[in-house]
């Protein structure tokens, strides 16, 4: 009988078992496709998380080189405002190079020798390390632990020496407090970084070091101070303008002068000078929002509320090349604008007065010869009658004055060669009186020069220049008697004008109380004769009649009876006299006193007289008329630029000619002045095409082309519009001219919004590196990729169960033809692995994506820029493994439980 | 196309015949011809037990079997359900263990081999042919054919080769490329026959191969193991309660309790075709 062999059964290769695998999972799609989601979604997370955390690391050191160049200038900008503190300066020691600018810079500033700085680095690189543990303490516990310290910085170690003991050369610890330390610091289970030995040697060389770290920063603030000095560099100038606008040859040679001592590299500088041209620039940019005109325009722009605009937002603006194009012409426009500060009420005043045109200087409107004048300064003359002639020749003009005298109709015809100079009309002025030439006879004028000044005769409509227009007359046209007259009658004779009457009259203190007097004395007399009865038939003698007459008029008195008044203070006198006396005043009293009156009353024209001859006397000698040894006064400037000015120098020669200014004169004049002064301001704001530009929007009937100074001034004559002036003055205060291009303006605003950027990436960026465990994941990260892998192995393992058990029958049938467990088992892992594959290219190139995106959207533009491919390669690779490796795992089960299959399954009829 | 006289009317099958059981419980050595003896004996079991237990009940399926079947024989196995007959197809298959006796299959103790010898002998001796076809349904009728090649270590050309071979002596050479689908039942089956020609196995275990077919196509398949019985001398053994196979078989088993209740050679059945019949019909 033959036997037969059975031998170990052949196991078909794999290349056929993929075959098989991929054919049943094309008969099976749907459920693969749903494994294979499920590892997507695993693998997308995994990936997610990891390219997130990759990117995120790589921001973050594109970040550092970024940000450096910004934190050397605040670091340059700090230390050149003032020296550091202890704890500052232990980080920059523990941080200096042997021999690098720090090293030097501390070298040159203390004192010491390579050796001892040496020491010291090494001191402040132990000092970190205790500084790191016991700042990482709680407040209370460090206080606690140290002796009860209330320092923070490296002075807690202070509290560990025993001061009594130890001297600058030896440090002796304060044994109980170390001893309290180490058993405070077990009992909280908190050990020293090192052994205790260590510390206490630190603390030792901390101590006897300590000297030569105050030695570094004196060495520092003497060195700020030496910059601080008169004619150094940082002589009243902040750092940051000194470092943007100083030539780097200078700056290098200032700042590394021996006695000062910093050290900085070329390159280095000019790196922090770039930067802080920057820095100034930007913040020249960002003083621009400190006028409210611009937030509105800025508003108006980017549509957005005023109270919305923000540096940020002016910055957005202006880094598109129309919006810095924008800024930099609507800031240009504000030229001249600039430090305009005045009231409401000091512009309407400065517009009134200026609209009063209370001095009028006349241009000349045509080229020629000045020939003759024909009103003189202090002359009146009615507008378009002629001020002077302009000839070639003297002769032509006289002639024709000459004829124009004869012909008693002034229809004399005139010359060609001959041109009048006429009074010009100003407002509503009838005469202008000439205050003074400012071209003489035989000069050749051009068209713009000045000719003359005159003064309209329109009524000045404030107080001071009603004032100022007074003493222009006084100081240009003497009075006539009859002016002088006027001026007693008037009754507002100040002091100082009666001082100036007396002496332009040379008059007695007799003469100038008849004359102060007599406009009282002649009002009570005239109140008398008006209070008659008509019976009386004294009207006639209402005004008084030429002096002669009176005597006629006090016989008529007296037939009539009448009791001639006595003079109101001596009525009051008198009436004492009659009470205490008993007895009546005689009549005769009256007639006495009013004879001396009417005496009095016909001395008096000569006395004025006097006073006006005295006065045009008086003008003259400040003209430099009459032959004087005083320099005159009017020679070379008109009264208006005398009165202008002000001074005591010109107060002094008015006193000398007999001018007095009272004070309230004199206040007047010079709040006159000051108007005229802010006028002259306010004529100027008008070259700002900025204000002409508003001016024009805000009065509907101006164009900007009407916009004239003019139009300024009598827009503020308007209180409400003054105020609208004014407001518009505040908008725009601060806003001047940045004196930077539109490309400039663009690139600062650009690179300032990306610094923002950076900043606040920086911050993000900085929280999260903080935190960084495990691959720089947090816990809670874990734990969700932990949990997230176990579903996914869970899920894998749950769908091909379910597949071994739909194939029950396959499975069997095939260990009937011969299927080894073993080539089923590879089977079902070999199904999930490339289930596996699929699902994690799927997931790690979404992962990727999400994660990019993600990324992009946290760090902006930053994170693009910076795309780790190789560490994202990696990641892949390393997300692609573990997705494989985790299906395959998870059909380990499945797998089994199919091998174990018993064949006689396949005989099973459903 | 088998002779519809020899066909013995379906229905017969379900009788139960009291006489034979009590007369045949040592029945265990075949009452061959002769000759019996000196054909070579491909399946051998003795003593062949198996019980199952389902929780508490215990249910003897097979109650000690010993029976001889010689290569090139056509075996059929009669039994109503739950006699036993599956769960004797199973252990001669290799594709459970008995709980007492042995199963020789070629003078080879199945119950010493391990798992992958297991493999082995079902991949190259045994061929199995099920009444569900058990065709893989995502392969084409090739592919299938091919499968058990495959895990016979044969290379992929020659099992090409081979399969299409297989395929025509089916009659569905030219359809080779269609998926069991596409297929009607015969056609599957006749698959699943050239499938499980493909290692050339000494035995076809066939379980109820035309249970799941109309009358014409079952007969086809009968006619297509009893050709490939003839010519190429394979051993058939066939679970079925198909009584026109009777008139095929060599040999005619019937099992009832788990016992075998009478083993017949074909001759004697047809003589006593008519008694039986009309025993049964009684």
């Amino acid at each position: 009988m033959k036997s037969v062999e059975v031998k170990r059964q052949h196991r078909p290769p794999l290349r056929r078992c993929v075959e098989l695998v991929l054919s049943g999972v094309k008969y099976r799609l749907f459920r693969a496709a749903i494994t294979v989601g499920i590892i997507a979604l695993a693998t997308a997370f995994l990936m997610t998380m990891l390219s997130e955390s990759v990117i995120t690391r790589r921001v973050a050191d594109a970040l550092e080189a970024e940000v450096a160049p910004r934190k050397m200038l605040q670091f340059w900008v700090g230390r050149l405002a003032e020296p550091p503190n202890l704890a500052e300066l232990s980080g920059t020691i523990a941080r200096a190079e042997r021999g690098g600018p720090r090293w030097n810079e501390m070298r040159a500033w203390a004192e010491l020798n390579d050796e001892q700085l040496g020491q010291l680095h090494d001191v402040a690189r132990r000092q970190q390390t205790y500084l790191t543990f016991f700042t990482q303490m709680t407040e209370a516990r460090r206080r606690r632990a140290l002796n009860g310290t209330r320092h923070s910085g490296p002075r807690m170690f202070g509290a560990l020496i025993d001061h009594e003991a130890s001297d600058a050369d030896t440090a002796r610890l304060n044994e109980d407090a170390l001893k309290r330390m180490t058993d405070y610091l077990s009992e909280i289970g908190k050990p020293l970084p090192t052994s205790l030995d260590a510390f206490e040697g630190f603390l030792r060389d901390w101590w006897t070091t300590r000297a030569w770290r105050e030695r570094v920063i004196a060495g520092h603030a003497e060195a700020i101070e030496t910059l601080n000095q008169p004619g150094r560099l940082l002589h009243e100038r902040e750092p940051l303008d000194v470092l943007a606008t100083t030539d780097a040859d200078a700056l290098h040679a200032a700042l590394s002068a021996d006695a000062v001592g910093f050290r900085i590299q070329r390159e280095d500088l000019q790196t922090v000078q770039r930067e802080a041209a920057y820095a100034h620039d930007a913040q020249r940019i960002e003083a621009a929002l400190n006028s409210s005109l611009l937030k509105a325009r800025l508003a108006e722009r980017r549509n957005i509320e005023p109270h919305e605009v923000n540096a940020r937002s002016l910055l957005e603006e202006v880094s598109s090349s129309s919006g810095a194009d924008w800024l930099v012409s609507l800031t240009d426009k504000a030229r001249g604008l600039g430090g305009a500060s005045l009231s409401t009420e000091r512009i309407h005043q400065a517009a009134l007065t200026e609209t009063d045109k209370a001095a009028v200087t006349v241009e000349a409107a045509r080229r020629g010869r000045l020939a003759k004048i024909v009103a003189g300064a202090g002359q009146t003359v009615a507008v378009h009658e002629p001020v002077a002639y302009l000839s070639e020749s003297d002769a032509g003009v006289e002639a024709y004055l000459e004829s124009l005298e004869a012909d008693a109709a002034r229809q004399a015809a005139r010359p060609e060669n001959v041109v009048p100079v006429v009074m010009t009309k100003v407002n509503t002025m009838s005469k202008g009186t000439i205050i003074s030439w400012h071209a003489a006879e035989g000069d050749t004028v051009e068209p713009g020069q000045i000719l003359f000044e005159m003064l309209p005769d329109t009524p000045p409509a404030t107080d001071t220049a009603k004032t100022f227009r007074r003493w222009i007359l006084r100081l240009c046209k003497p009075l006539t008697a009859d002016q002088v007259a006027e001026r007693f009658t008037s009754g507002s004779l100040g002091d100082a004008e009666r001082r100036e009457y007396r002496n332009w009259g040379e008059l007695t203190d007799a003469q100038m109380t008849l004359l102060v007097k007599l406009p009282a004395r002649t009002q009570s007399y005239l109140d008398f004769l008006a209070s008659m009865t008509p019976e009386q038939h004294l009207d006639n003698y209402g005004a008084f009649p030429a002096a002669d007459p009176a005597a006629a008029l006090r016989e008529a008195l007296r037939e009539q009876g009448v009791t001639l008044p006595l003079p109101g203070w001596m009525a009051q006198h008198v009436r004492f006299a009659e009470r205490w006396l008993g007895a009546a005043v005689p009549q005769e009293a009256g007639y006495r006193l009013f004879e001396h009156y009417l005496d009095d009353r016909r001395r008096a024209p000569a006395l004025h007289a006097r006073i006006a001859a005295g006065h045009a006397e008086a003008i003259a000698a400040l003209r430099g008329d009459a032959a004087s040894d005083e320099p005159a006064l009017l020679a070379e400037r008109s009264p208006v630029d005398l009165l202008a000015a002000a001074d005591e120098k010109a107060q002094a020669a008015l006193a000398r000619a007999e001018f007095h200014m009272g004070d309230k004169d004199l206040r007047k004049i010079q709040e006159h002045v000051g108007l005229k002064r802010d006028a002259e301001r306010l004529r100027t704001l008008v070259t700002a095409p900025l204000l002409r530009e508003e001016l024009a929007k805000h009065r509907n009937d101006l164009s900007e082309d009407d916009v004239t100074a003019d139009a300024l001034m009598r827009v503020a004559t308007d209180k409400a519009e003054a105020e609208w002036v004014n407001d518009l003055l505040g908008k725009v205060a601060s806003l001047k001219p940045l004196g930077l291009t539109a490309e400039r303006v663009e690139q600062v605003a650009e690179r300032q919004l990306a610094a923002r950027e950076l900043a606040e990436t920086e911050a993000e960026v900085s929280a999260l590196t903080v935190k960084t465990g495990f691959m720089g994941f947090s816990a809670r990260t874990i734990w969700l990729l932990v949990v997230s892998f176990i579903v996914c192995v869970v899920g894998i393992a749950n769908a091909m169960l379910m597949s071994v058990t739909e194939r029950f029958r396959e499975i069997a049938t095939m260990k009937c033809l011969g299927a080894t467990d073993g080539f089923i088992m590879i089977n079902f892992v070999l199904e999930s692995c490339l289930q596996g594959v699929a699902g994690s290219i799927i997931g790690l190139v979404l992962g990727l994506v999400l994660g990019i995106l993600r990324t992009a959207l946290q760090y902006g533009t930053t994170a693009l820029q910076q795309l780790p491919a190789v560490d994202l390669l990696a990641t892949a690779g390393l997300s692609f493994v573990i997705g494989v490796v985790i299906s395959a795992l998870a059909a380990v089960y499945p797998a089994w439980v199919a091998a174990r299959l018993a064949p006689m399954e396949a005989m099973r009829i459903e | 196309m088998p002779d519809p006289d020899t066909n013995l009317p379906s229905d017969s099958s379900r009788d139960i015949p009291a006489g034979p059981e009590t007369q045949t419980p040592k029945s265990h050595t075949p009452p061959q011809a002769n000759d019996a003896s000196q054909r070579a004996v491909i399946i051998r079991t003795r003593g062949l037990k198996k019980s199952y237990r389902m929780g508490e009940v215990v249910t003897h399926a097979l109650q000690g079997i010993d029976v001889e079947l010689y290569r090139g024989e056509f075996i059929i196995i009669l039994g109503p359900s739950g006699s036993g007959k599956s769960t004797f197809f199973n252990m001669v298959g290799g594709l459970d263990s008995p709980t007492e006796g042995r199963v020789f299959i070629d003078e080879v103790d199945v119950a010493q081999l391990n798992a992958i010898e297991l493999a082995f002998l079902r991949c190259r001796k045994i061929g199995y042919i099920f009444q569900t076809y058990n065709l893989v349904q995502y392969m084409t009728c090739l592919e299938n054919v091919t499968v058990p090649m495959a895990f016979a270590g044969v290379d992929a050309d020659e099992a090409r080769e081979r399969g299409l071979e297989l395929l025509d002596l089916v009659g569905l050479k030219e359809r080779w490329f269609h998926k069991p689908i596409e297929m009607s039942g015969g056609q599957q089956q006749r698959t699943a026959i050239a499938r499980s020609m493909a290692n050339l196995p000494s035995v076809l275990l066939c379980d109820e191969p035309t249970g799941n077919l109309d009358l014409k196509t079952g007969d086809e398949i009968h006619k297509i193991l009893r050709r490939l019985n003839v010519e190429r001398g394979v051993t058939v053994l066939c679970v079925t309660h198909d009584h026109r196979l009777i008139g095929m078989a060599d040999r005619i088993m019937w099992i009832r309790d788990g016992m075998i209740e009478r083993l017949a050679n074909r001759d004697e059945v047809t003589v006593e075709a008519g008694s039986i019949g009309g025993q049964e019909n009684a």
